[in-house]
């Protein structure tokens, strides 16, 4: 028995050796099992999912033993419509992103499972500190980690240098129309003490005005291409339409003109009828690009479009797409607009009413405030691996790999050290202008789309009364304004 | 001994010379016999237990010596890729600074391309406060100089911003490169690490062998095998890197 024991220790001993004697020929880790596939689903555009795959996916599949296959989704509803045939019928998918606004739809729906019943309380308690304070939060509901942030966009004002200072030299040549207009419509004109700011970081909804009319009524020479002459168009857009960045325009200029979250969202608010009494100027006198006012509106596809085309003086953009506008982003990315160095950013104008005060100044002074998405990681009910798909998601999310991220396709980085370290880390001028711009607008003001907005339909209910504001003849005073709301709320009520 | 002496001396006095003399040697000679086989059985047996511990003692040496020559085979492969991990580590670490270091030299060209780029837009800027300033537009014949320098500033800024551009790209890689690098190192410094603890743990059954054998102690011997195994796994693991 002993001898056998022995024997058997002998031939293990010598298999040991030889064994390591093998390992000398192959040192790198070995991959003994199959490779497993997995399926991460992403709202990106081809070239974004390639560069993910690329840049992150292949690298922590080589490691892992894993063929990534990246799902596209168009839409965040997509990918909530994707989790729900995935709850039903497991399809093998590790890692999705969602947004904030429907986060809680898949979370309520039971499509995800929470980060915490993935990870162990070590890799919480080192998660935690990671990521933006305000991004945790978001991802945390009722003292339990659901998500794991991924990135955050907020609307900031894009607008071209010599453009700028064209309606700075220029608009009072411009005042007496101005003041007629404005006087149309609150019986006063401009405030008494009006200038134009010279930095659009600093202006209002009036500065906005003026600048429009400005833009709108004089050839454009920062618009023409070397040899062209130079032509006279609104330079100005707004996103408009059904669509969610029309929505976000429509009630971030709500907030700025002094909605608060809590109010509720009422047809008659202060705030909607001072910025209805807004549009209706802007387009009685066309001060928006053409593509504003048409009844399908524009999206922020084509709003960027009339950017890179040098069309446009203003417009809000994100930060993915002011990364696209400029281009030089990356090497293998789009070509940006020609000029791209006329570029500059700036926080949202802040609001302030038409009607004026006895002192001939605005009645009701808002704020610059801009609606903020935080995008997550989050992990599929039936996902396979929850805890690789934990893993995942930090490697993705790691300091370097955000920073890359960053730079190549664009975001407002979530993570805590590099919101620290901005001005070090992304060196380029015009990058460092644009985050400048975004953190700047999340300091001034920034939020979340209201839930009901979407839930209760009154995205599409603002659209149909903006639209009615807008139709023609277009009423621009304060009273007026006020009637067209009234009779809209009166059809919408005898509609229910 | 004392049997013996204690046998001859009393004998000799008490017994008559003549009667005791044919019955007393045969006597004598049997206890001699008798002490004689004694003897011999306990010599036999004193050489039996000598070599039944020499029997011991060989075959703990054999066993030593076959659990050495098992360990320090393994230990010098051990070594080997153990040495092979460690210079992919520092392999992946050195290119990693390499690559940053490279990317710190082209943010510093990048600057400087930058400081050149600030003076000239100064100059730029400069000519069209002029123009203004005097109410000349750039067409102006009375201002064919200042558009000239105007158009030559604005080709050099156009040029810089392709320039530093191109740098960006360029550090974007590196520092991409830098990153990649460095993950890299992780999993061969890991493997190496582990080796190195499976070779310490090897050297110290091997010291607990060789005690083994000066102290003939067959419990070293099992304490020093079980070590080594313990150390073989370790660096087993080193490979599969489980954990």
């Amino acid at each position: 028995m002993r001898a056998n024991l022995l024997r058997a220790l002998l031939v293990a001993g010598i298999l040991i050796d030889v064994g390591f004697l093998l390992i000398n020929l192959s040192p790198a880790r070995p991959h003994l099992s199959a490779r497993r596939k997995a399926k991460v689903v992403m709202r990106a555009s081809a070239a974004r999912v390639a560069w993910v795959k690329q840049n992150q996916l292949d690298e922590f599949g080589a490691a892992n033993d894993i063929d990534f296959e990246v799902v596209p989704a168009k839409s965040f509803e997509e990918v909530l419509e994707i989790l729900r045939q995935e709850k039903a019928h497991p399809s093998g998918i590790l890692l999705a992103d969602i947004d904030d606004e429907l986060a809680d739809n898949a979370r309520s729906e039971g499509l995800v499972r929470s980060v915490q019943s993935a990870a162990s309380a070590a890799e919480l308690a080192a998660m935690a500190p990671t990521y933006l304070p305000e991004a945790m939060s978001r991802a945390t509901s009722d003292g339990t980690i659901w998500f794991i942030p991924k990135r955050a966009l907020v609307d900031v004002a894009v607008w071209l240098k010599p453009a700028v200072e064209d309606a700075y030299l220029h608009w009072q040549e411009l005042r007496p129309q101005i003041d007629a207009a404005l006087k149309e419509a609150n019986g006063v004109g401009l405030p008494a003490s009006y200038q134009l700011e010279k930095s659009p970081d600093h202006w209002d909804t009036y500065d906005l005005f003026v600048a429009a009319w400005t833009w709108a009524h004089r050839p454009a020479e920062w618009a023409a291409a070397p040899g062209e002459a130079a032509s006279t168009a609104p330079r100005m857009a707004f996103r408009t339409g059904n669509n969610e960045d029309a929505t976000d325009d429509l009630f971030g200029a709500f907030f700025r003109l002094g909605m608060k979250v809590d109010d509720p969202l009422r047809l008659d608010a202060r705030p909607v009828l001072d910025w209805m009494q807004w549009e209706a100027l802007f387009r009685k006198h066309h001060l928006l690009a053409p593509e504003c006012e048409k009844p399908e509106g524009i999206d922020s596809f084509g709003v960027n479009s009339l950017l890179h085309e040098r069309k446009l003086a203003w417009a809000p953009i994100d930060q993915a797409d002011s990364l696209w506008l400029h281009g030089g982003a990356r090497r293998d990315g789009d070509a940006g607009m020609a000029g791209a160095s006329d570029l500059a950013w700036s926080t949202m104008p802040a609001g302030a009413s038409l009607e004026m005060d006895a002192r001939r100044e605005p009645a009701r002074a808002g704020r610059s405030f801009s609606l903020e998405e935080v995008h997550f990681w989050t992990i599929p009910i039936h996902a396979p691996h929850p805890g690789l798909a934990f893993q995942l998601a930090r490697f993705l999310t790691q300091t370097g790999l955000h920073q890359r991220e960053t730079e190549a396709v664009g975001l407002l980085p979530v993570r805590q050290d590099l919101r620290d370290e901005y001005p070090v880390v992304f060196r380029l001028e015009w990058m460092q202008q644009m985050l400048d711009a975004s953190y700047r607008q999340l300091d001034r003001g920034s939020g979340d789309l209201p839930d009901e907005v979407t839930d209760q339909g009154l995205d599409k209910q603002f659209n149909a009364l903006r639209e009615r504001v807008l139709s023609a003849p277009v009423e621009v005073t304060a009273a007026g304004v006020r009637a067209r709301v009234q009779s809209f709320e009166k059809e919408a009520a005898h509609g229910r | 001994m004392a049997a013996d002496g204690a046998g001859t001396g009393s004998g000799a006095e008490r017994s008559p010379p003549g009667a005791v003399e044919a019955r007393e040697p045969s006597s004598d000679s049997r206890e001699e016999a008798r002490l004689l086989r004694e003897e011999v059985l306990i010599q036999r047996e004193e050489a039996h237990a000598r070599d039944l511990r020499e029997e011991k003692s060989d075959r703990l040496k054999n066993r030593v010596s076959v659990a050495a020559v098992i360990l320090t085979t393994a230990l010098s492969f051990i070594g080997n890729v153990k040495s092979e991990r460690s210079d992919a580590a520092s392999g992946a670490g050195k290119a990693s600074e390499a690559a940053r270091q490279q990317a710190a030299e082209l943010w510093s060209y990048y600057q400087t391309k930058i400081a050149e780029r600030a003076s000239v837009e100064i100059a730029r800027d400069r000519i069209r406060l002029d123009l203004s300033r005097r109410g000349l537009q750039r067409d102006d014949p009375e201002a064919k100089l200042d558009a000239f320098k105007l158009t030559s500033y604005e080709e050099r800024l156009r040029d810089f911003d392709l320039e530093t551009e191109k740098v960006f790209f360029r550090v974007q890689e590196l520092e991409r490169d830098q990153d990649v690098r460095a993950r890299q190192a992780i999993e061969p410094a890991r493997a190496a690490f582990r080796y190195e603890l499976g070779s310490k743990i090897i050297t110290l059954a091997l010291i607990l062998l060789s005690v083994a054998i000066l102290s003939n102690s067959e419990w070293l011997l099992g304490c020093g095998i079980g070590l080594g195994a313990a150390g073989l796994l370790v660096a087993l693991n080193g490979w599969f890197l489980f954990f």
